[in-house]
């Protein structure tokens, strides 16, 4: 069995170490609270973003975002999603499809957003739970073997663990559909079957996240030890 | 006659568009058959950092709340469990029996040398460390955490704890405590009196740190649901802790002559605590909850200033703890050249109020309460007056003490950005929130000499010097002000009438600065309206701000980023909380 951290140190070490690989402080905080929702979800969410972080590290922003989300000058959703560079990154997909969920919310039709080449696709699923209630939606994500129903109460599907835990695929199509009970759905297995309280992390992906996270801190000086923290040395009563 | 709770909590709704339009007119008030109400002091008032650097503890502090709620709850407090040698080492359990569940402090006593103890965060060793455990431990769970707590940062808890701390001897007092007693005596009162603890937290990590429990799963307990509840039991208990190991080590060093503490020299001491940086970046971190807490305040003050009229007894209340706060600010003292003129002035505030309400018959005018307000904002120092704040909130406990149930908040649904908002919704919201901001010339390098980062070795918040240090470019989104003139400045190259989508997924390194101008659309109490990177800046009022929300008092700041407080200093002892008054932070002449 692997160590288990809080959620909050989940949440931290996860913001950090997106910070550390690149990515911008908003989207590494996105990061860290959609890995934790997926984590009480049962999902091994932080070691899938462990394993996403050299690539973010090794390319640009603008390499690996959507090169675009809305059509020019108006608020209608692209339907198809590409990166400029070779592969779509799960974060920058996964905040930008949260922002136009929120777009298309309350509409009585369905919306389909096919998302090209794109590195961990069920990492997006995290993004999009929070503004699901809101926008009165749910999402479906197919990519590969895996169909998964992310509603306002979980995430759901039938496929196993294996079917989620992809590091690429060439496509992941997003539907956008108007709200449903969960359990008026087929898929209604949840993914896990109890919340879990704690995230498990695999020893390899902690060391992955502690080395990136290292990269979002500033090395203590002597200088910096005494006047960055405001204290001195002595302990005079 | 009082107002009640159903008023005060009607204000919980105010929002911006109440605070302007809300009149300040008491004449026209008298003229309508509709009760004046207060308004609520304005954020732009508020929120800087001069005046949150200068609030005291209150009704509403987090400390006061929990022993109130212990008191009238009949919580049942003991140690249960005491094993530690001659020498000060050892384990000892207390347990906070509540009507649902029980808590247990679990101490760690060790034998320190003088040369060892360090209040720095980077310090590897105290005299005691401490764990907060959900239930009652087993001989298993004590061996298990005798491996791990004295560690501290360095060691792990599970999710069994809810709390890992430390704390070290003042060496001056305890060492004359000991001896004191030790030959029969009791200490020197004097002595006593100028330091106020016998031994200082140096942290107090909860909220899911090193393994700890998540505080979200705390938020059904009624008991914790409310911020640093859990932080607050743990001062609470170990605090008597500094008591049985003293007496202990007199004891051991002379059975025969030996005694112990009376109560009122126990009563006169708290726990001391050094706070750093660690506890600044908290109030940026969190807008919502920040922001309700002083919303609580506030809306306190405002529902106190509506009263129409004083009673007897509030009025006499009232008199008799500024007496008593004089006394209190008599023995307040600082090494701290701001904070010894501040409390010069403090002290004649509290002198000036009292001659005042000696020769004014205030309370015999239409809204007593309002016109002592008043009276304080127009001749009181910042000092001054927020002291007036808490003041006036004491008498007033049946108005005041329920609001403490709203100074806690689920932020997860309030930190999502809203990506369809259009951009000149974004602009209008940092026109309200941030005119200062807009106004500053964050090309000046006086405007940006700080940043906030995070150290390396500790994983603690510190500030640096941005053209005198390296490591800006890892720093800390904490310049919210920076930051929203940023966003500002990037909306005007956007149509207006476009979603901030499109804006953050171009420019991403303002995503963290539209979520926030978003959420301050709902909480107009959650930002700090100054510069926090500006070389003016005196980080040590976060500080303050954030210790008078627990309950600390006497501030004495070491520098500007770092301060010693007490806690729970004139609290009611363990086995007298059921009967204790609720006033004892202004405690009577002994």
């Amino acid at each position: 069995m692997n160590p288990d951290y809080s959620l909050g140190e989940t949440e931290s070490l996860v913001t950090r170490a997106g910070r550390g690989a690149g990515l911008s402080w908003g989207q590494a905080q996105d990061a860290g609270k959609a890995v934790v929702r997926l984590a009480v979800q049962g999902l091994p969410a932080a070691d899938w973003f462990a394993a996403l972080l050299p690539s973010i590290e090794a390319t640009p922003y603008a390499d690996r975002c959507p090169a675009s989300v809305l059509e020019q000058g108006g608020v209608g959703i692209k339907r198809l999603w590409e990166a400029s560079g070779s592969w779509l990154c799960p974060v920058a997909v996964g905040c930008s499809l949260a922002d136009v969920v929120l777009l298309l919310g309350n509409q009585s039709n369905r919306s389909i957003i096919e998302v090209k080449a794109i590195r961990w696709p069920m990492l997006v699923a995290g993004f999009v739970l929070p503004v699901l209630a809101r926008a009165n939606c749910q999402v479906r994500l197919q990519f590969g073997q895996a169909d998964v129903l992310v509603g306002h109460t979980g995430v759901f599907c039938e496929k196993v663990l294996v079917a989620l835990s992809v590091s690429q695929v060439d496509e992941l199509v997003v539907t956008v559909e108007p709200d449903a009970p969960s359990d008026a759905h087929p898929r209604n297995q949840s993914v896990y079957p109890s919340t879990p309280s704690r995230c498990e992390l695999d020893p390899g992906s902690y060391q992955r996240l502690q080395a990136f996270a290292l990269n979002a801190t500033v090395p203590s000086t002597a200088s910096s030890s005494m006047t960055g923290a405001g204290a001195d040395q002595i302990d005079d009563n | 006659m009082r107002q009640t709770q159903s008023g005060a909590k009607s204000a919980v709704a105010a929002d911006k568009t109440q605070l302007h339009h809300r009149s300040e007119s008491k004449a026209a008030a008298w003229q309508s058959p509709v009760a004046w109400q207060a308004p609520l002091r304005s954020p732009d008032q508020v929120m800087r950092l001069n005046r949150l650097g200068s609030f005291h503890q209150s009704r509403l502090s987090f400390l006061r709340v929990l022993l109130r709620r212990m008191a009238n709850e009949r919580w049942q407090l003991r140690r249960t469990h005491w094993r530690v040698d001659a020498c000060g080492v050892g384990t000892a359990v207390y347990e906070a029996k509540g009507p649902v569940r029980t808590y247990s402090l679990i101490a760690f006593a060790r034998a320190l040398a003088d040369e060892d103890r360090s209040d720095r965060v980077i310090a590897t060793a105290w005299d005691a460390s401490f764990a907060l455990f959900d239930g009652v431990p087993t001989e298993h769970d004590l061996q298990r955490l005798s491996a791990q707590v004295p560690l501290q940062e360095a060691g792990r808890i599970t999710r069994s704890e809810i709390t890992l701390s430390r704390a070290n001897r003042s060496v001056r007092v305890f060492d004359h405590v000991r001896q004191a007693l030790a030959s029969g005596q009791q200490p020197d009162s004097a002595l006593l009196d100028e330091t106020g603890y016998l031994m200082r937290t140096t942290a107090v990590y909860g909220s899911g740190k090193f393994g700890a429990l998540d505080h979200r799963f705390l938020r059904d307990r009624q008991e914790l649901a409310m911020p640093f509840q859990a932080e607050m039991l743990t001062v609470y208990l170990i605090r008597q802790f500094t008591f049985d190991i003293v007496e202990h080590l007199a004891a051991a060093d002379s059975p025969e002559s030996a005694t112990t503490l009376s109560d009122s020299t126990k009563r006169a001491l708290g726990v001391g605590n050094a706070t750093g940086l660690g506890m600044a970046p908290f109030l940026i971190n969190h807008p919502a909850l920040f922001n309700n807490w002083i919303l609580a305040r506030e809306t306190a003050l405002q529902q106190v200033r509506s009263l129409p009229q004083a009673d007897v007894e509030a009025a006499s209340d009232f008199s008799r703890l500024v007496s008593r706060a004089q006394r209190c600010a008599n023995h307040w003292s600082s090494t701290h050249e701001r904070q010894q003129q501040r409390i010069t002035q403090y002290r004649q505030d509290l002198s000036q109020l009292a001659n005042w309400l000696a020769h004014d018959s205030c309370f015999d005018r239409p809204y007593p309460w309002n016109a002592i307000f008043s009276w304080a904002q127009e001749q009181l120092s910042v000092e001054g007056q927020e002291a007036v704040v808490s003041l006036l909130l004491e008498p007033h406990g049946d108005i005041v003490d329920e609001l403490a149930s709203m100074m806690h908040i689920d932020e997860s649904e309030h930190d999502v950005l809203d990506g369809a908002m259009t951009v000149s919704r974004i602009m209008q919201l940092v026109e309200a929130a941030f005119p200062d901001a807009l106004a500053t010339d964050f090309g000046n390098r006086e405007q940006t000499a700080r940043f906030w980062y995070v150290s390396a070795d500790k994983l603690e918040p510190r500030l640096g010097e941005r053209y005198q240090e390296p490591g800006a470019a890892r720093e800390s989104p904490l310049a919210a002000a920076r930051d929203a003139a940023a966003l500002y400045a990037a909306c005007q190259q956007f149509d207006s009438h476009e979603p901030i989508a499109r804006l953050v997924l171009k420019h991403p390194e303002l995503r963290h600065a539209a979520r926030r101008i978003q959420a301050l659309s709902r909480f107009p109490y959650a930002e700090i309206q100054d510069n926090l990177i500006a070389a003016s800046m005196q980080p040590i009022d976060m500080l303050r701000c954030k210790l008078s929300f627990f309950g600390a008092n006497h501030f004495d700041p070491k520098s500007d980023r770092w301060v010693r407080i007490t806690l729970a200093r004139h609290a009611p002892l363990m086995d007298e909380l059921a009967s204790a008054s609720d006033d004892w932070i202004y405690p009577p002449a002994a």
